[in-house]
């Protein structure tokens, strides 16, 4: 009786949690539905359901076109890091060479690195490549990272090494163990990873802005600064703006989220 | 097995060099790539017939339509040149990507710059300046405002274009006014009416705060301007390059100090941070009755506000004849390709965009100033601003400004770091660390050494 008790307390703790944490978002909705003067008003919530400022922000830029940049960069950045972090974790954690730990300091040692001290650098590098206003430029700098090696290589290490030498004794090769069983018991990590890897990169703003001229090319986050005037914002476009390009960010929540619970359990399985 | 492991070892050491490329700096090969970038531009110029040129500018929001508007009408108003306009983010994401620009060879053929860049463009040595074209097109400078473009001369020529001009100026709250028993149309002059009206609107709780003002550096500028004095020395660094600050020998800037903590601390003032925004919803909220902000947001402020809103001039801290206001916003520079078709290009269309009507389209979709007189006397303009009489207190107040050294205002190198500072000595001041005096010493000490270090470094 007692034990219920608590879980219902938990549960109304829980509530009362997720509605401070949601409604910012809520406001930031109700914003957009706002005429101007309302907003000033001090109101919470809009006195009318209207897409004026929806229509506003769409006019004064084109936020599908940014979605779509942004989907190709964020899923392909997302793709790429996961990819060379798993494989160099892989290495990292489970095959012994010379100057292993060595490479692996050193490469940890660039994460010291403020991103703003070489993004010039970077910059001069794409236009040398004659690369500027393209995708690539947009996912080549960011499609392997040093902090997604050095996660997935505390997800390696946590598999017990045993797995690993049985898998030796009955001859399976590195990328078989790699694939057929080392990256199915990280999945959850993999997952948790690949979010932050795409919020991450669907809120970039400076590097995409200084690779990209034409407005074509542009990702969502400057889709958000074209909102926004030098003295004095209309805060309700930019709150429309807001909503429309936070539907993606949260289906990727969604859809990782899913991943990172059947890896959590198929994981338990079989380890 | 063995051949796996050089496989995978292969494979990561690939990721490895991706990232490390991704992080290192080759300028070994900068030149020659970026002469290559610079000539394939050049041929898509050539291209249809047609000069196209590049736009780069920080506009966002209506003040970017009404770029795009702008670029539009130019474009369609001749067929030999095509202005393709590109928003490079706000104005400190448009100065870092330009400094960038400037290493790679890949610079914009017009770009707009915010006032207290103007030092850094002149002395980047990548700028025509605009001065040198008048004579291309018989342009006649006259055109302009005296008052708008004595801020973007340097050495006595015109560097660039004045493109978005505003001042500060005071709003308030009429209705506020009426419910203290103040006139609604005479508002305060002098920060000595300030506090005594802000007095009165708090005691007749009329309003919970009588007056409030964002930290912002460009007001303390405008103070010492208002003062008929100079930021700087070498006539705020016009004449020569300042070395040092004068605010502390002239002893304007112990004034305003002293002014604005004895205002904030009668409790009947209130002081909402350093950015801008939330002084202005302080103000639309109805939480404080008077503001000083931008002229440029009177439209905003008006379609926000639930009052009836009144403007007046930037209070004095004492009366002077010297004294006036000092224009902000930005202008257009032109930037050197090393290309006469483009450069002519570029300056046909600057000079498109000073025309009467230009302007007074740009004036009245923006609330920015129109820069040619002559916008003030087309029809459009009339009746827009017989609708918006706040409008009127805006463009007197700039002609009432006298045209010398002072209302030119500082150039500076650093002027981004020096308001930066200001705004830690302000904030010191009105909780009480540093006295009026201290803050002044303070910034002095800190804005010179980083003169001195700007100089060294253009050495």
């Amino acid at each position: 009786m007692n034990n219920k008790v608590v879980k219902y307390l938990l549960y109304i703790l829980n509530i009362i949690f997720a509605i401070v944490i949601i409604s910012p978002v809520i406001y930031c909705f109700n914003v957009s539905m706002m005429t101007m003067k309302e907003v000033f008003a001090g109101g919470f919530w809009s006195r009318q359901v209207m897409l004026d400022n929806y229509k506003k922000a769409l006019q004064l830029a084109p936020f599908f076109t940014f979605i779509k940049n942004s989907l190709i960069v964020s899923c392909t950045v997302t793709f790429g890091q996961i990819v060379t972090g798993a494989l160099a974790a892989y290495a990292f954690s489970m095959m012994k060479f010379r100057g292993r730990n060595a490479l692996f300091l050193l490469m940890l040692a660039t994460m010291m690195i403020p991103s703003q001290a070489i993004i010039i650098a970077n910059y001069l590098i794409i236009c040398d490549l004659g690369l500027k206003n393209t995708y690539t430029a947009l996912i080549i700098p960011n499609a392997a990272s040093a902090f997604a090696v050095f996660n997935m290589r505390q997800a390696f290490l946590q598999l017990p090494i045993e797995i690993k030498e049985a898998a030796d004794i009955d001859g399976c090769g590195n990328f078989r163990f790699f694939y057929s069983i080392a990256l199915p018991l990280v999945k959850p990590a993999m997952g948790a990873l690949g979010i932050y890897i795409f919020l991450q990169s669907w809120n970039h703003y400076l590097w995409p802005l200084l690779v990209t001229d034409s407005v074509n090319m542009r990702t969502v986050q400057i889709g958000l600064g074209m909102l926004q005037g030098a003295e004095s914002t209309d805060f309700r476009p930019v709150m429309a703006g807001s909503m429309i390009i936070l539907i993606p960010s949260i289906l990727a929540f969604v859809l990782g989220q899913k991943q990172l619970i059947s890896g959590l359990t198929s994981g338990s399985v079989k380890g | 097995m063995k051949k796996g492991k050089k496989w995978l070892a292969a494979i990561m050491a690939a990721a490895m060099a991706m990232s490390l490329t991704a992080c290192g700096g080759s300028s070994a090969s900068n030149q020659s790539a970026a002469g290559t970038a610079a000539a394939a531009d050049t041929k898509a110029t050539a291209a249809g017939g047609k000069t196209v040129i590049t736009l780069w500018h920080a506009m966002g929001g209506v003040n970017g339509e009404a770029t795009e508007a702008l670029v539009k009408a130019f474009n369609e108003s001749q067929n030999e040149i095509e202005v393709k306009s590109e928003y490079q983010g706000n104005y400190d994401d448009l100065i870092t990507k330009l400094k960038a620009a400037m290493q790679s060879g890949n610079m914009p053929d017009v770009c707009q710059m915010y006032d207290i860049g103007t030092k850094f463009m002149t002395d980047s040595g990548y700028a025509i300046p605009v001065q040198d074209m008048f004579k291309t097109t018989n342009f006649d400078p006259s055109s302009v405002m005296n008052i708008i473009t004595s801020y973007y001369t340097v050495d006595g020529k015109q560097m660039s274009m004045p493109f978005n001009v505003s001042t500060p100026m005071l709003y308030y709250n009429k209705d506020v006014f009426k419910a203290a028993g103040l006139d609604p149309d005479t508002p305060p002059k002098t920060f000595d009416e300030v506090l005594e009206y802000s007095k009165k609107i708090v005691e007749s709780k009329a309003a919970p705060v009588g007056y409030a003002q964002a930290i912002y550096g460009w007001f303390f500028e405008q103070q010492i301007a208002g003062q008929g004095k100079y930021y700087a020395n070498n006539e705020n660094g016009r004449k020569a390059p300042a070395t040092e600050v004068d605010f502390v020998n002239n002893g304007s800037g112990l004034k305003i100090f002293e002014t604005w903590k004895k205002l904030m601390d009668s409790g009947y003032a209130a002081n909402y941070g350093s950015t801008t925004a939330d002084t202005q919803t302080a103000f639309f909220s109805g939480q404080t009755a008077m503001i000083i902000e931008s002229t440029a947001i009177l439209k905003n402020a008006t379609a926000s506000s639930n009052f009836e809103i009144g403007t007046g001039y930037l209070p004095k801290i004492e009366e002077n004849a010297d004294g006036g206001v000092i224009i902000g916003g930005a202008s257009l520079w032109m930037m050197d390709n090393k290309d006469d078709a483009r450069k002519n290009a570029a300056w046909k269309f600057i000079e498109y965009s000073t025309t009467p009507d230009s302007q007074a389209n740009w004036s009245m979709s923006t609330g920015y100033f129109a820069i040619n007189p002559a916008a003030y006397e087309t029809t459009a303009m009339k009746d827009f601003i017989a609708k918006n009489p706040n409008f009127v207190t805006a463009i007197n107040q700039l002609k009432s400004s006298p045209v010398n050294g002072y209302t030119a205002g500082v150039l500076s190198g650093v002027a981004t770091e020096s308001r930066k500072i200001f705004n830690e000595a302000m904030e010191k001041t009105y909780d009480g660390t540093y006295t009026p005096q201290e803050a002044v010493n303070y910034l002095a000490e800190k804005v010179n050494a980083a003169i001195t270090n700007y100089n060294s470094s253009t050495k």
